[in-house]
């Protein structure tokens, strides 16, 4: 069920912005869908294709890896149930003995910050995925599969999914630039903003 | 699917108990129907959530109304903050297909705890502090 | 300093454990106490075995302190060597003493042959002895044949030490496994388990950090010094009488080393060695010696570099090499004793919470003690300056020769800063040592909103250098969100009421305060993400000294939750 992410703003018009109500609370933000300029699924899926099931998703931090390949990974469950997403955390080197398990099992497999895995991490997943028919990964730089896909993020892009939480004007140019380009920072910062306004 | 949750109110105190229907309609009889009473967490940090009852509801049907019995949990209380706000909620879950749910209001009075007060921030202000300490 | 009140330091919130952490600690069962009492019985055992056999050497290295002294004069003094193949070489003494007016002859130095792998070790403790020298013997009463020239020194005793501690740690971990509280059995007390939980850690984590610092300390330190000076040492002719690759055979397997006999001269006086490099242990790999052995054929000239200031320390290769690197093991040592010790310390232990007293109440320590702080920082610093020091001497040594390297002297700048800045941060901890400490009693140990509840404190030590000094009760909400592959966690105080807050001494010393918490706060929640938790903190301004900073955490309730 999709958040109702402007519900409650008039509610705090005269009184403090409650984390509830915040309309850049973390359930909305992270509903928001995967957008860009030009991106269309079947040009993806038609490169994935072309590099026989596999390839990488790059960009920066917070410029929508992770949530493409959640709705990437949500397109595939609906017709393969075989299907699995396994996320690295930070200077995670090598994969756990759950995430072998899973990735063993499994025939798409999508791999979320892939970059954090050591050389012998990576040789080992890709000797467990060797027979997997998919393998889409996140990474901030090209070089361990093809690349299907560079996220790219913009003040308009941000302006975009501030307009989709929000009635509120904020100057997402501004935003932007304080923040890079990182589009998950941008938002959270404004959370803090509604927070104390 | 055509789902509905009607409890008699949304708002409870602890320990009351929550009476209410449920309703629905589906293209096939579900295999499984249940309602639970559960929180979660909104706000910045991520969600967080638990069940805390349940109600199975015995050879659902195609088409049915189930009256449901519940009883409101002491804690966690409903709650808001800036960072976080708890909730509570029924949720009516048709298996397979989808679910539903209803936010309920369950505190002491039944007036969500709001954590924003001022009078609790004016640590300097001597006036203040005789409100709840006196030495 | 000011009041920092927005940046207040917050710490870790051990009291939580004990309202909504009993899965982590359940009691063991009975064969978990057997599982632990068979590990804990290994170290028992070996250490017993141990404590024996260093026993058993010691009584009877210490018992020439029994036979009484006697003149000795040296008749001969030479490097002996045995058939042993690790340690050959030993002092082969003999002098003469009279007893009871009778004249003897010995030749045993001390009750336990001293045996050497090198050579100028053993030709030291030779060239200490040369004949002709008096000095005095010890001889045995009871048997006047049998007498020695040294006795073993005290400090050897120290050794019993090492094989105690396992002694010590298997029989505490038997006693905690079958006699230790249980987190589950004490209703407010949860401490008492976790600590000897998190006691054995800790000293296991010293025994490391201590063997690991003093090997890196009073070894590995000054011969990376020595071997890094051994390239200005004096260029001096030497010829080879024997040279092999030595083989060494353990459980392990078979370790080789290179063993080069040779002979030199300094101001006429002929000298021998078989040292090849100041770090030169023994490992695998056959071939690299082999090699090396070969370009020394017996006869082969050569030249060795001789210590300016003591002839018998001498090396046919100047420089570390590579070898030195096996000499980092320690440091490895040290580093995982480290880690433990800060793990088992962070852990949450009986932090925020001691027993209950006879009326209910309940004492909260702070979660980090002072001296901890010191320890920890002190070792860091220990650590970073000894290494950092060994390459400051060779700037310091290249300037007082007029050859500064300026490079090296660039290039250490910044690793001379951060090891200042730990000597300063040691400095600032060592300070705060002399800050009075805070004890903190509630009644009831659990707040429930509403309900009547009790705080008292006593400030110990200097109280009159405080200027200000505040208690007050915080409640926050702590949210934590992934962003990337890290966490993040944000906090947000919203709740600050101060239970105390003067300029006044004796209102410092001790006090109470008598309030309820307002009925509509919301109680300590904790879930993955998101919390809300509750604590005393406690704050103590004094002028150009480190602020008193100290947090409790406290519990509180929603009644029948």
């Amino acid at each position: 069920m999709a958040p109702d992410c402007r519900h409650g703003e008039e509610e705090n018009v005269l009184e403090k912005m409650k984390a509830r109500n915040n309309p850049f609370r973390s359930e909305c933000v992270d509903a928001l869908p995967y957008r860009a300029e030009g991106f269309s699924w079947d040009i993806l899926t038609t490169r994935l294709q072309a590099h026989q099931g596999r390839g990488a998703i790059i960009g920066p931090e917070g410029h929508g890896k992770t949530t493409l390949l959640l709705e990437w990974k949500q397109r595939f469950q609906s017709n393969a149930p075989s299907t699995c997403f396994v996320k690295l955390e930070d200077r995670q080197h090598r994969l756990t003995s759950d995430q072998r398990k899973m990735i063993s099992g499994s025939q798409h497999i999508f791999l979320d910050s892939a970059e954090q895995l050591g050389w012998w991490g990576w040789q080992e997943a890709l000797k467990l995925t060797i027979h997997a028919k998919t393998l889409i990964i996140t990474t901030h730089r090209p070089g361990r599969l093809p690349t299907l896909m560079e996220c790219r993020s913009s003040p308009q892009l941000l302006a975009g999914l501030i307009a989709e939480l929000t009635s509120h004007p904020f100057d997402a140019e501004a935003l932007w630039v304080r923040h890079r380009g990182n589009i998950r920072l941008a938002l959270r910062s404004l959370y803090d903003h509604c927070a104390s306004s | 699917m055509n789902a509905e949750i009607r409890p008699e109110r949304t708002t409870y105190q602890p320990g009351e108990t929550i009476e209410g229907v449920v309703t629905w309609s589906t293209q096939k009889p579900p295999r499984r129907a249940e309602l639970r009473l559960f929180w979660h967490t909104k706000g910045k940090g991520d969600r967080d959530s638990e069940t805390v009852q349940q109600q199975v509801f015995d050879m659902p049907q195609q088409q049915d109304s189930r009256a449901f019995v519940l009883q409101a949990p002491d804690f966690p209380p409903s709650f808001s903050g800036r960072l976080i706000s708890l909730m509570w909620g029924l949720e009516l879950v048709l298996e397979p297909g989808d679910s539903q749910a209803i936010d309920l209001l369950i505190a002491t009075g039944g007036k969500e705890l709001d954590l924003q007060r001022e009078e609790w921030l004016q640590i300097a202000d001597t006036e203040k502090k005789k409100m709840f300490w006196k030495r | 300093m000011g009041w920092p009140f927005e940046s207040a330091v917050i710490r870790s919130h051990a009291l939580m454990e004990f309202s909504f952490g009993n899965q982590s600690g359940r009691p063991a069962g009975v064969f978990g106490k057997i599982g632990i009492t068979v590990f804990f019985l290994l170290f028992l055992g070996m250490g017993l075995l141990f404590t024996w056999l260093i026993g058993h050497f010691l009584i009877q290295s210490f018992s020439a302190y029994q036979w009484k002294p006697a003149s000795a004069t040296i008749v001969s003094s030479s490097v002996g060597e045995s058939k042993s193949s690790d340690s050959p070489y030993f002092a082969e003494v003999k002098f003469r003493y009279e007893w009871l007016g009778e004249s003897h002859v010995s030749d045993q130095l001390s009750l336990t042959r001293q045996t050497y792998s090198s050579y100028d070790k053993a030709q030291s403790s030779v060239a200490a002895l040369p004949p002709g020298l008096v000095r005095t013997c010890y001889v045995n009463p009871e048997d006047p044949g049998e007498a020695v020239l040294e006795r073993a020194d005290f400090w050897v005793g120290l050794f019993i030490l090492l094989p105690l501690v396992f002694v010590v740690v298997g029989a505490g971990g038997i006693y905690g496994a079958w006699f230790g509280k249980d987190k589950a059995s004490g209703t407010l007390s949860p401490q008492a388990g976790k600590r000897a939980k998190g006691g054995a850690p800790w000293v296991l984590g010293a025994i490391f950090t201590l063997v690991g610092g003093g090997i890196l300390a009073f070894w590995f330190l000054p011969t990376l010094a020595r071997s890094i000076s051994s390239t200005t040492w004096d260029e001096t002719p030497c010829m080879v009488i024997s040279s092999r690759v030595k083989s060494h055979s353990d459980s392990d397997g078979t370790t080789y080393s290179v063993d080069i006999l040779y002979q030199y001269s300094v101001d006429g006086k002929e000298y021998k060695s078989n040292r090849y490099r100041l770090f030169s242990g023994s490992s695998s790999g056959y071939d690299t010696k082999a090699e090396v052995v070969s370009q020394y054929p017996p006869g082969q000239r050569s030249v060795c570099y001789v210590n300016p200031t003591n002839p018998t320390e001498v090396v046919l290769k100047p420089g570390p090499g590579w070898s030195f690197l096996f000499g980092l093991i320690p440091l490895a040592f040290m580093g995982a004793g480290i880690m433990v010790m800060i793990q088992s310390a962070k852990a949450p232990r009986a932090g925020n919470s001691a027993g209950l007293s006879a009326n209910g109440s309940q004492t909260l320590k702070p979660a980090a003690s002072p001296h901890m702080k010191v320890f920890g920082i002190f070792l860091v610093a220990l650590f970073w300056n000894g290494i950092v020091s060994v390459f400051v001497s060779e700037v310091v040594h290249g300037f007082s020769r007029g050859r500064p390297d300026w490079f090296l002297t660039l290039f250490m700048v910044p690793f001379v800063a951060v090891g200042l800045g730990l000597v300063a941060g040691f400095v600032y901890q060592i300070l705060a040592l002399w800050n009075p400490r805070c004890e903190i009693q509630i009644n009831p140990p659990v707040l429930v909103p509403g309900q009547p509840v009790e705080v008292s404190w006593t400030l110990r030590g200097s109280v009159h250098r405080l200027q200000r000094f505040l208690i007050y009760l915080e409640g926050r909400e702590e949210a934590t969100y992934r962003r990337g592959t890290s966490n993040y966690t944000d906090k947000e105080t919203f709740f600050r009421v101060p239970l105390a807050d003067t300029e006044s001494p004796l209102e410092m010393t001790q006090g109470e305060a008598k309030g309820a918490l307002p009925v509509d706060v919301m109680p300590t929640f904790i879930a993955s993400n998101n919390k809300v938790v509750w604590a005393i903190k406690v704050r103590g301004e004094i002028q150009r000294w480190p602020d008193l900073n100290e947090e409790f955490s406290v519990t509180v309730t929603g009644g029948t939750q």
